[in-house]
């Protein structure tokens, strides 16, 4: 279940007492609101989406954000029925060969590798091109109009949908210079973080700053 | 998303105050050549094929590249190391005898060099786009393939727009200026963080 773009965004122009928009336009709390949405699936992994892709041959480096514009990072990949395994560090690839980048056999697809938020290695190349199922984060969609979007379901479940709020808050209470807010808001939304699963050792370092 | 629209929500974020948009080009710059040269996992990353001559050992950077990443020459992963490493696997080195580059030391960053050991035995095979697939069908023989982090300007992920536009603002009012504020630029800088953290470049 999912909550509504406008009222969702009419909670938080509340949280920061601009309700009516006298000194916030709409609109750009919406922008940054889904802006938010996005990081906080990033962050938390909530969205996943599938879609099948084709694999040019004989080609191990592919840039995905050509093949899936809305992937941020890819989770696992299913090819013939058999998951890819998922490899962290390139030098992986030489257990399999020492000269693997030009490996391209007609067998199926062994291992593959993220780097960045661009490339992905795939092993071995194939001598034909292949369809996979890909399964993805998904960056999910940009609302930048208030009004156009008030009633467009959120892809974000609703239990996380406090998440994006608290950050997009942050946001707002530091452009209004309301430190002594944003301090408080700062602890609570680090918690919020931390309560749905969230852990990362430079969270724990913020709030020492 | 280009870095003109993260300098606008920078300039929204920073709710009026800032007059002039100049410096903070210049630091949104500085902020995705840091992300770029220091980050584990950079923003941006490309990936080139690059052409060796038979013989030459000293190449130069291409004007897009912030950090080299991996370079992998025709099949072979190619390992960054030292001068006093080159020592280690080949204490001959310095007699450069030609065969297929294995390690690349990066010379100067100043004038942004690398040398390849050992120097290449042959010419780089030209790249000729039959299909348009360099990494494929098209992939040219005895070429290397540097995979790094770039310092382009369009199509940047979306998901570093808002912690980079921070990022900026905290270098933007911290330094003397008539808009100097040091309470907003810590927020700033404390939001960027968090946010880098989120989206997994901390």
């Amino acid at each position: 279940m999912s909550r509504n773009i406008g009222p969702t965004v009419e909670i938080l122009m509340r949280r920061i007492r601009q309700e009516g928009g006298f000194a916030l336009d709409p609109n750009f709390a919406t922008q940054i609101y889904s802006r938010c949405e996005q990081i906080t699936n990033t962050a938390l992994r909530r969205v996943i989406s599938t879609d099948t892709i084709s694999l040019a041959r004989r080609k191990l480096l592919f840039n995905f954000r050509d093949l899936l514009p809305n992937a941020v990072d890819i989770i696992s990949i299913v090819e013939n029925n058999h998951e890819v395994y998922p490899v962290s560090d390139i030098k992986e690839f030489a257990v399999y060969s020492s000269t693997w980048f030009r490996d391209i056999t007609g067998t199926s697809i062994e291992s593959f590798m993220q780097i960045g938020r661009d490339i992905l290695l795939i092993y071995p190349g194939q001598t034909a091109a292949r369809s996979v199922s890909v399964d993805y984060v998904k960056l999910l969609t940009y609302y930048d109009n208030f009004d156009a979007d008030y009633n467009t379901q959120s892809e974000l479940p609703d239990e996380d949908v406090d998440v994006a709020i608290a950050l997009a808050e942050l946001t707002f209470l530091l452009r209004f210079r309301l430190f002594n807010a944003f301090q408080k808001r700062l602890a609570s939304c680090i918690q919020l973080l931390k309560a749905r699963g969230y852990r990362n050792q430079w969270i724990e370092q913020i709030l020492r700053q | 998303m280009d870095r003109t629209d993260i300098k606008t929500i920078a300039q929204n974020l920073a709710f009026s105050e800032l007059p002039s948009i100049d410096t903070l080009d210049r630091y949104l710059s500085d902020v995705f050549d840091i992300l770029g040269l220091s980050a584990k996992q950079p923003p941006c990353v490309q990936a080139a094929l690059k052409a060796f001559t038979l013989g030459v050992d000293g190449y130069t950077f291409e004007a897009d590249i912030l950090r080299i990443i991996y370079m992998l020459f025709s099949n072979y992963l190619m390992h960054p190391v030292n001068e006093r490493e080159l020592n280690v696997y080949d204490s001959t080195w310095y007699n450069d005898s030609n065969d297929n580059p294995r390690v690349y030391v990066i010379a100067d960053r100043t004038a942004r060099t690398y040398t390849v050991y050992p120097p290449p035995a042959v010419n780089s095979s030209a790249y000729i786009p039959t299909v348009g697939e360099p990494f494929g069908d098209d992939y040219p023989a005895n070429n290397a393939v540097i995979i790094y982090s770039d310092n382009r300007i369009t199509n940047i992920p979306d998901i570093y727009a808002l912690p980079s536009a921070f990022d900026a603002l905290a270098k933007e009012f911290t330094y003397p200026s008539d808009h100097e504020d040091t309470d907003f630029a810590a927020g700033c800088e404390i939001v960027s963080n968090l946010l880098y953290a989120l989206v997994g470049l901390k």
